[in-house]
């Protein structure tokens, strides 16, 4: 059914905008109204770190944004949330690899459940509960209610089938959770000082960079770098934002309009609306926070640290550029008294807003929280927050304050426009949902005998402990701890590789712990498995740039071709001086592509690879080369001295690895160059005297 | 399929127009004053005795009409479903034979009784071929069940897979890609969406019921009955389907732009919409004719009688009448009647036909309600076309329709019978059950139906979709009984026929307790009832053994009683609009042309049908999808539905009304032995099961020369007043049957003085409850 005349449906998905470069950002906002423009015109700056909106000029700050957020996280399971109808991450072939980008034809997900067929009832998915009781474990929620009930939510709207959304209200899954997390600008300057320290790598990466979104410049950054980070010089206090609940509810359906302009019909326009049902019903969870926020980046930060909590669980994707995590922002603003800049002492407008000092506690007035629905990333974060920050402080100038209401970002004018003033509130006329009963957490719906047992079970370790049980029981560095943390199958597979290798070392009665097994094997997933898979998922993208996006974004070890076997085997071969670094990680590059089952041992048989670490064999060979009549020039040049004699040096080590076909133990074999060189220049200095 | 007509109304987007405004004060001023606050719950609720007053006034005016004797009806008349699979089994009749039979019957009512029934029968082709494959069946010895080739039928709000018609507009939307060649905006609208993706839509979309009587029992598909629309009505009158439909109007005709004779068309399609008749009047003149014929006087075998009676039905006259002079005067006579004053004044004049029916105009209207919602389920089995017709009960659907046709209904516990594939008025409410020819054949039926629900056991996800209003206990209650029922099913084929036909023993009630609860005693009750419900208890104490226990007021009270049937409807009316938001036009619902309906204003009488002005585009296409295809009754329910769901109602009224169903339902539950609330309390008083009258009023005397409302002086919402005596049992999810009471002795009996009488009990003891019926039921 097209919606041929429906003009006013403006439903886009945007693409990103390119990144402002400044932090912050002036706007010179004229008010809507002509006559009062002339008089209140000012121009304000907002500081994206601090959340003060200040004059422009004077610098004077008047406002504080206060922001609360509500994230729409759709839940990474096989089926819709009350049918059988498969989604995008529902695997026809069992396997895991990403697939999700080749997106299914529209309205082909569909079970008669979701386009509302009359009679259909709706059967709760237990893969829904699942996921979002460990959603709410992992964000610390205090209370997992045993009891929760569905509600419906009523409007009218073509991609909404049944006329409501099934939701819950009253009685959610969980509430009163906490989450810890550094603001987005920290984050930026953690990659700052990565930038320094790794200039040359990072410059590099550059140019298959495409800048889009900032996690994933953060993640790259993260996964290439093996040294551990320096210390930072300013620990950076995490910000506490509290969560109000977690509820679960129904995805809607997409909606997008077409319009064609005709010559033969008098140049009438005709707008066609088009809906897609395939999202219609998919499993979201909502989380619904406190007004703890106050800056840009805070707003940013929170949803960055929410995206990779939950995809640490597993619950959600995280692909924010695909609307699996949707972000809307309730943004206001507080006034600050002009001798303080930090502490908001009063409102400043007519609302019945309740007054506190305390900082966190602050409610956002019920009178002017202006709600900006849909952000799907954290630039769109950042930019909204911005542009109503410095709106309804412009506004407030006035003294024409912004009633509540409900806007849209639109991220190429970099605004964010009215769908909803104040008067057009819709009631929607919750109910509870007849067709459902209530939901509760017992042996049935668990499977487990207690919600304790039931997260024992399947919770992932959270990030934090497996970084802190990384760095105490493997003794591995920091920053590289933190990245095999974040990506809870590296753990599994950072965690068998080292036993494997042990294993294999004690096996061989190789008790040299001359090398450290761990840091080997964290070294290897950390720089060259992880290299290795963001490779293969940009050959995979093409010239498809959304595509590359994507892929890149979700690189995950779970997309190895590497398991833990191999890579433990190969990490023994290194610690048992079979093999020298390089070798490997040749023997790592076959093993990805090109030979998916052989064990690294045969690869470096077959290509004649292995490290002769014989003293003897070391020096013969240098003999070799040092008295090859090839090199007489070299040596005499040697045996003169000087100050190039380490040039020299050089080129006996480059000639002897060569001759070895690379397989010389560098440092023995630089032991043995030293004592043949030594032994001529001794030769020499007996033979003269 | 009554969506079809019947969809849509944009309620909460500022449709509401003075007109429905003022139909919905009426309806809630009626229902919803009473529930002010909670904590004004327990005052004196005038609305009740508002409803009876306004009954007894239209009472009186019925009462003025001829009371003619008429022999009563003989229930070895009615097929039973037992005798017709006994003559099926012992291969004396063949299910084509009676398949046949029922069919002839049903197209007899349809086209010569004018009974409306039926929304579709099937073509006499599909129902042979579907008995010619359950004759093969018994012939081979594989009989399914009782119900192997038994004819029965389906209410239409139950999707009976290809022969059920969903709203044609609802695949069009699979097809996101379309021709947009369409240079004009308007045209894209419907019309062409693709019938072959409608039908693969149609083909696998199945009520689990329908699967389970046709699939898994073998029953034999007559035809799809008739209703009121969305099962909002308990006249019968709403059905949304009127004389003038015949094919398929989902699609705009004709490429309109600003027709509004088009716009006026729907409008006017549902506002003269066909009542479903009540067969009693015609059945009564028809067995007269039939006690006139040699044969049956002279044959005192039932088998034998029926064995001719099947094989000698014809289309023309299914009911072996020798007289046929006689059987065309009846039929001319019903002629005469049922012919619907259309709006179409003029043709008054162009009557040619009047003056030969000058003997009818001098009588009054012989033409009875049939009650609903469930009213053609009800009438096919009143009529003998099908012996078992399935229907929904949400507030006394299926037991006032068969109350008033002299019929069973039979209401199982809530959420016993999935409701998958059961368009939802109510769906806390909504009860699928059946209607029956006897209890002998209920029992049957619920044997048959109610073993392992397939799609509730098969899924993993699913286990608890029934039994939602009940809290945690009741709900695993009911779902062991059910794994029970399902085990015994697997024997009880063996004992029915041992046991069938069933032989009373002397005292067969010796241990069961019933209550008469004072509350449900109501002074309006008329005389007729009461002394039937008299006749009745003191039957099932002297015959039947049965101790009689008077249910006080202390414990059942009247108060919450009268209370119910206020929280009904504020339950009922938030829970449809919110059910029927999903008929926007958007995928279901009227095509309709926008542009047909902007000129509407300027029409007289249809004024009131334009949206307003500011409203988006998409607004304006719901509502005007809505309003003119929602009938009136189901405008007024959405309407008052969507006002009580309202931010500034919902804890005044909805929320109320959910304390009120709470108590009524704790406060019957009380009475009853053996459950979970009066584990440590004294048995003395309690009870198995409870006798009540099923309705407090006969079938309305309809006249459609009266114009299109019928009965002028019917209020909208007096018709409520009928579910007085059901809903307080629906709102527990208690199962519940009506039984017809003939009171042999009462010679003044008239043909409309039908009386049902109600057994109720505990969730989940429908064996007790069918137990009792029966003992009514072959006593009278």
């Amino acid at each position: 059914m097209m919606l041929s005349t429906a003009k006013s449906i403006i439903h886009c998905y945007w693409r990103s905008l390119p990144r402002s470069s400044s932090s912050s950002l002036s706007v010179r906002l004229l008010s809507s109204s002509a006559a009062s423009s002339q008089h209140h015109e000012q121009a304000l700056s907002y500081n994206r770190d601090t959340g003060i909106i200040s004059d422009a000029q004077s610098m004077q700050p008047l406002y504080q944004t206060i922001i609360g957020i509500e994230i729409h996280a759709q839940l990474a399971i096989p089926t819709k949330l009350f049918s059988s109808a498969p989604t995008k991450h529902h695997h026809h072939d069992g396997s895991n690899k990403m697939s999700s980008s080749t997106a299914s034809t529209s309205n082909t997900n569909v079970h008669p459940f979701d386009l509302a067929y009359p009679g259909t009832l709706p059967t709760l998915s237990h893969a829904a509960i699942k996921s979002s009781i460990l959603s709410a474990a992992s964000l610390n929620c205090q209370h997992i209610h045993r009891y929760s009930k569905f509600e419906r939510k009523h409007y009218f709207y073509a991609d909404l089938p049944h006329g409501y959304q099934i939701t819950q209200q009253r009685w959610p899954l969980a509430s009163e959770g906490v989450v810890l997390f550094l603001p987005y600008s920290n984050l930026q300057n953690q990659q700052g000082d990565d930038d320094a320290s790794k200039k040359k790598k990072k410059k590099r990466r550059r140019g298959r960079d495409d800048g889009d979104n900032a996690q994933e410049g953060e993640n790259s950054t993260s996964k290439d770098d093996s040294a551990s980070s320096k210390q930072q010089q300013h620990p950076i206090e995490p910000v506490q934002l509290r969560i109000e609940r977690i509820q679960l509810e129904q995805d809607t359906g997409k909606t997008t309009t077409h319009t064609t302009t005709t010559n033969s019909n008098n140049n009438k326009t005709t707008t066609t609306s088009h809906i897609n049902y395939n999202r219609a019903g998919c499993a979201l969870i909502e989380i619904v926070s406190y007004p703890d926020l106050r800056t840009a980046h805070e707003a940013a930060g929170v949803v960055e640290k929410i995206r990779k909590v939950l995809k640490h669980v597993g619950s959600c994707d995280g692909k924010m550029e695909e609307g699996s995590l949707r972000c809307d922002l309730n943004v206001s603003i507080a006034p600050v008294s002009s001798n303080d800049d930090t502490t908001i002492s009063s409102f400043d407008n007519n609302n019945d807003d309740e007054q506190s000092n305390d900082k966190y506690n602050l409610p956002p007035g019920n009178g002017h929280r202006v709600e900006v629905k849909n952000l799907n990333s954290l630039r769109q974060i950042i930019a909204a927050t911005e542009y109503e920050a410095i709106r309804q402080s412009s506004l407030a100038i006035q003294h024409n304050h912004t009633g509540r209401e409900t806007r849209t970002f639109d991220p190429l004018g970099g605004k964010t426009i009215c769908i909803r003033a104040k008067g057009d509130a819709i009631d929607y006329r919750f109910m509870p949902e007849p067709d459902l009963p209530p939901l509760i957490l017992d042996e049935t719906t668990l499977g487990s005998k207690s919600l304790e047992e039931f997260l024992e079970r399947y919770m992932p370790e959270s990030a934090e402990n497996a970084t802190a049980r990384l760095l105490e029981e493997y003794g591995l560095g920091e920053s590289v701890a933190v990245l095999i943390a974040s990506d809870p199958p590296a753990i599994v597979l950072f965690e068998d590789a080292v036993s494997v290798a042990k294993a294999e070392l004690e096996q061989e009665d190789n008790d040299d712990d001359s090398v450290d097994v761990s840091a080997v094997v964290a070294n290897f997933l950390c720089n060259d498995l992880y290299a290795l898979i963001k490779k293969s998922a940009i050959e995979e993208a093409g010239d498809d740039e959304d595509k590359r996006a994507t892929l890149l974004n979700s690189i995950s070890v779970d997309q190895s071709t590497v398991a833990s076997q191999r890579l433990g085997l190969l990490i023994a071969m290194i610690a048992n001086g079979t093999l020298t670094t390089s070798m490997a990680k040749k023997i790592l590059t076959i093993m990805y592509k090109d030979d998916l089952t052989s064990s690294p041992r045969d690869i470096a048989t077959r290509n004649g690879w292995e490290v002769i670490s014989d003293m003897d064999v070391l020096v013969q060979l240098c003999t070799d080369v040092v008295h090859d009549p090839k090199n007489t020039k070299q040596l005499e040049q040697y045996k003169q001295g000087g100050k190039n004699t380490w040039k020299i040096e050089k080129f006996f080590v480059g000639k002897v690895m060569a001759q070895s076909n690379g397989n010389a133990h560098p440092e023995k074999m630089k032991e043995a160059l030293a004592s043949v060189l030594e032994k001529v220049v001794s030769d020499q200095t007996s033979s003269t005297s | 399929m009554m969506m079809r007509h019947c969809q849509l109304l944009q309620s909460s987007i500022r449709s509401v127009n003075h007109h429905h405004h003022r139909h919905c004060r009426q309806l809630l001023s009626i229902t919803i004053r009473s529930c002010a606050s909670s904590n004004n719950l327990i005052q004196k609720h005038p609305h009740c005795k508002a409803i009876h007053i306004a009954k007894q006034q239209q009472c009186r005016s019925i009462t003025n009409q001829q009371a003619s004797p008429s022999p009563p009806i003989q229930h070895h008349q009615r097929l039973t479903i037992s005798r017709a699979a006994h003559l099926l089994n012992s291969l004396q009749l063949s299910s084509q034979q009676l398949c046949q039979h029922a069919h002839n019957l049903a197209t007899f009512g349809e086209h010569s009784l004018h009974l409306n029934a039926y929304v579709k029968l099937l073509p006499l082709d599909d129902v042979l071929q579907q008995a010619q494959l359950s004759q093969d069946r018994i012939t081979n010895g594989q009989r399914k069940s009782w119900l192997d080739g038994i004819p029965v039928t389906v209410k239409a709000n139950v999707a009976v897979g290809r022969w059920w018609m969903m709203p044609s507009s609802s695949s069009a939307i699979l097809m996101e890609e379309r021709d947009n060649n369409d240079t004009n905006g308007t045209a894209t609208i419907g019309g062409d969406c693709n019938n072959n993706d409608i039908e693969e839509a149609e083909e696998v979309y199945e009520s689990d019921i329908a699967k389970k009587l046709l699939k898994e029992c073998g029953a034999v598909l007559i035809g799809i009955t008739n209703m009121d629309e969305f099962g909002m009505g308990s006249l019968g009158l709403n059905s949304g389907i009127s004389s003038q439909d015949s094919g398929n109007h989902n699609h705009v005709i004709g490429s309109s732009n600003g027709d509004s004779k088009q716009a006026q068309l729907y409008l006017d399609k549902k506002r003269y919409a066909n009542p479903i008749y009540n067969p009693l009047p015609w059945m009564h003149r028809l067995s007269m004719l039939q006690s006139q014929n040699q044969h049956y006087n002279n044959n005192d075998d039932p088998d034998q009688y029926w064995i001719e009676q099947i094989q000698n039905s014809t289309v023309q006259n299914p009911h072996g009448i020798s007289d046929e002079d006689a059987l065309e005067e009846l039929l001319d006579e019903v002629r005469y009647w049922t012919q619907q004053q259309t709006h179409h004044d003029d043709d008054n004049s162009t009557n040619t036909k009047a003056s030969s029916h000058d003997d009818y105009s001098a009588t009054t209207s012989p033409l009875l309600s049939s009650g609903g919602s469930s009213s053609g389920a009800a009438v096919t089995i009143a009529h003998g076309s099908s012996l078992l017709s399935i229907g929904t009960d949400t507030g006394g659907s299926l037991r006032l329709p068969a109350a008033w046709t002299s019929t069973v209904g039979f209401k199982p516990t809530y959420g016993t019978f999935s409701r998958y594939g059961v368009v939802s008025y109510a769906s806390s409410l909504d009860t699928v059950g059946f209607v029956t020819g006897s209890v002998e054949c209920a029992r049957i039926g619920w044997d048959c139906l109610s073993g392992s629900d397939r799609r509730s056991k098969s899924n993993d996800d699913d286990d608890e979709r029934s039994c939602v209003d009940f809290n945690k206990s009741r709900d695993a209650t009911a779902r062991v009984y059910h794994d029970d029922r399902s085990c015994e099913l697997l024997t009880s084929q063996q004992h029915q026929q041992q046991e069938q036909p069933t032989t009373d023993t002397t005292k067969p009630l010796a241990n069961i307790r019933i209550g008469i609860p004072n509350a449900f005693s109501l002074h309006e009750t008329p005389p007729l009832i009461a002394n039937a419900w008299s006749a009745a208890a003191n039957t099932l104490q002297n015959i039947g053994g049965a101790t009689l226990v008077p249910i006080p007021e202390s414990v059942v009270s009247s108060e919450w009683i009268k209370l119910s049937c206020a929280a009904y409807y504020v339950l009922a009316c938030a829970e449809a609009s919110s059910n029927l938001s999903r008929y926007d036009g958007v995928r279901f619902g009227l095509d309709v042309d926008l542009n047909d309906f902007a000129n509407l204003d300027n029409v007289q009488g249809y004024e009131e049908y334009h949206p307003l002005s500011n409203m988006t585009a998409l607004e304006e296409k719901i509502s005007t999808t809505r309003v003119s295809g929602f009938g009136d009754e189901v405008q007024r329910r959405v309407l008052a539905g969507t006002s009580v769901l309202s931010s500034d109602r919902f804890h005044t009224h909805y929320e109320a009304a959910a304390v009120v169903r709470a108590k009524v339902s704790q406060s019957i539950e009380r009475a009853f032995r053996s459950t979970a609330i009066n584990n440590g309390g004294v048995d003395d008083d309690k009870v198995d099961v409870m006798l009540v009258p099923t309705a407090l009023s006969f079938p309305c005397t309809l006249n459609p020369h009266l114009g299109d409302r019928m009965m002028e002086d019917m209020d909208p919402t007096a018709a409520f007043g009928n579910d007085v005596m059901t809903i307080p049992i629906s709102l527990g999810g208690f199962p519940s049957i009506s039984v017809p009471h003939d009171n042999n002795d009462n010679l003044d009996r008239r043909e409309k003085d039908v009386v049902g009488l109600q057994v109720f009990g505990m969730r989940g003891s429908e064996d007790i409850v069918l137990q009792v019926a029966n003992a009514i039921n072959s006593s009278s």
